[in-house]
């Protein structure tokens, strides 16, 4: 599903950088976590 | 004067960028997720005396399985009683308890495991720390679901994707910490449990600062909640029920059972994913936990998948799209099985798991288009009670059953066979269930002023 931006999403006045750094400090763990299982699961699968 | 944690101080000034708040769930629900990692800590607490192996005074699988449990059971009470205090108090507050039981639960198991107490575990982890599971799994839901009314699901599905994956970091993290602290004479489980608890509590302390709840009758520009296509769709109300009325409404119960039934199908696959891949298809037992690692992704995923795609085809469809296609692909498994076609065994297995992530994560929203946004986190934290019935009957029902045949002589690999057919009724039952939910009855909308209460 394609997320666009909203008129809701564009009357902010947060600054961009603090909206980006909050999801970088979720996203990095989570795809660090992510990446680990996909590469321990394949390789295992495939043996 | 309010004080920092009330409810007062967290109402978003005009501007505030609402997307924010999803990243504030997150860095909840990705630590609590965490509970589900607790299986790599199991071996290395059995080692606690013995280091390298377990000695004789060592704690066996029996004892230290109740640790799990205890969190699992702590969760659905917390969530089931402490839902209406936070609908009162707020999510800072709620989340800021959700840190202090969550991370303090493993400093207090720390000391369990150095004075070797596990009654000092059962209460560390499993009763405090569950109670921090329970208030902070349900704890961003409502916040959540103000901040975005015009798509609740893809909100409520990102923190709960969240819960997924956050066993995903607890793993990994938690056997590169024990690796760091073990030595010859430690397993380094104490320092892992201080050190993971410190973490927990910072990280979920950043989502309780930085949370903020819309102002009274705040929309998002561009979405009319009385617009004429919401006013025709009965499925979606604009009035409110409160968390004691709503427990008096058939709904409440259809509800219940659409994600018990959801659930107990979901949770029976997963928790004999591995022998279930061996006996029935023939992979190595490596090849089995490589299959599990590959469920918990699609669980993770499907969480955020069916949650947004509820926001397009609506609620009760999305369920109904969960018990149609989950009658038939647990219909088709055994024949795929028979078969041999792994690839098509696994794809039907990963496309059951998303679905049984999906269930938790469309459900937050199901309950605000019946029940309204007002008492929505008590609700959805009652509603939770399925997940804990579900958990005791789902392995509960596949392992009995399987027993029962294989004790009637019937090849393991074929036992499950019955099992997965009972899993098609379980879900054609659940698909009634659903089809039986109609909006709430009038009687039952609160009548008070929302803002003083919600």
């Amino acid at each position: 599903m394609t997320a666009q931006p909203r008129s809701a999403d564009r009357a902010t006045d947060t600054p961009n950088w603090q909206v980006g750094a909050l999801w970088a400090l979720v996203t990095i763990p989570a795809a660090w976590g992510f990446i680990e299982t996909v590469w321990k699961s394949v390789a295992l699968f495939t043996g | 004067m309010a004080g920092f944690f009330d409810k007062s101080r967290i109402v978003a000034r005009p501007g505030f960028n609402r997307w924010m708040v999803p990243p504030a769930a997150l860095c909840i629900h990705l630590c609590i997720g965490q509970v589900y990692a607790f299986s790599v800590f199991k071996i290395p607490l059995t080692r606690i005396i013995g280091v390298n192996e377990s000695a004789a005074a060592d704690w066996d699988q029996a004892t230290l399985a109740w640790i799990f449990s205890l969190a699992i059971a702590a969760l659905g009470l917390a969530a089931a009683f402490g839902g209406q205090w936070l609908e009162r108090v707020g999510p800072r507050k709620a989340m800021a308890l959700a840190a202090a039981c969550f991370g303090g639960g493993f400093i207090v198991a720390a000391f369990g495991v150095w004075w070797h107490q596990i009654w000092l575990i059962y209460l560390g982890y499993g009763v405090i720390g569950g109670i921090g599971l329970g208030i902070g799994y349900i704890s961003p839901v409502s916040t959540l679901i103000k901040w975005f009314p015009d798509r609740p699901g893809l909100a409520t599905g990102m923190a709960i994707m969240g819960f997924g994956g956050g066993a995903m970091i607890g793993s990994p993290l938690a056997t590169n910490l024990m690796a760091f602290f073990a030595s010859p004479t430690s397993a380094g489980v104490g320092a892992t449990f201080i050190t993971m608890g410190v973490i927990y509590f910072i990280f979920m302390m950043i989502g309780a600062l930085i949370v903020r709840i819309p102002a009274a009758g705040w929309q998002p520009a561009g979405h009319d909640p009385d617009a004429a296509d919401r006013k025709q769709n009965k499925m979606i109300t604009r009035n409110h029920v409160h968390v004691n009325q709503a427990m008096k409404t058939p709904q409440f119960y259809l509800i219940w059972l659409v994600l018990f039934l959801n659930v107990t199908a979901g949770i029976a696959l997963l928790e004999q994913a591995s022998p279930m891949a061996q006996e029935m298809v023939g992979t190595s037992a490596a090849a089995a936990a490589g299959f599990v690692g590959v469920l918990s992704i699609f669980n993770m995923a499907g969480r955020f998948f069916w949650a947004s795609t509820s926001d397009t085809i609506g609620r009760k469809p999305t369920y109904a799209v969960f018990f149609i296609l989950g009658m038939l692909l647990y219909a088709v498994v055994p024949s795929v099985a028979a078969g041999g076609s792994i690839v098509l065994f696994v794809l039907a297995c990963c496309v059951i798991v998303s679905m049984y992530g999906g269930g938790f994560a469309t459900v937050p929203a199901y309950l605000k288009d019946i029940f309204g946004t007002m008492h929505v986190g008590a609700i959805h934290g009652r509603l939770l009670t399925a997940w804990a019935a579900a958990g005791v009957v789902g392995p509960v029902l596949l392992n009995e059953l399987r027993e029962g045949r294989i004790a009637a002589g019937v090849p393991p690999a074929d036992a499950y066979t019955t099992t997965l057919y009972i899993m098609v009724a379980l879900l054609g039952l659940g698909l009634i269930c659903n089809l039986l939910v109609r909006p709430v009855a009038d009687k039952h909308h609160y009548a008070g002023e929302i803002n003083e209460v919600a």
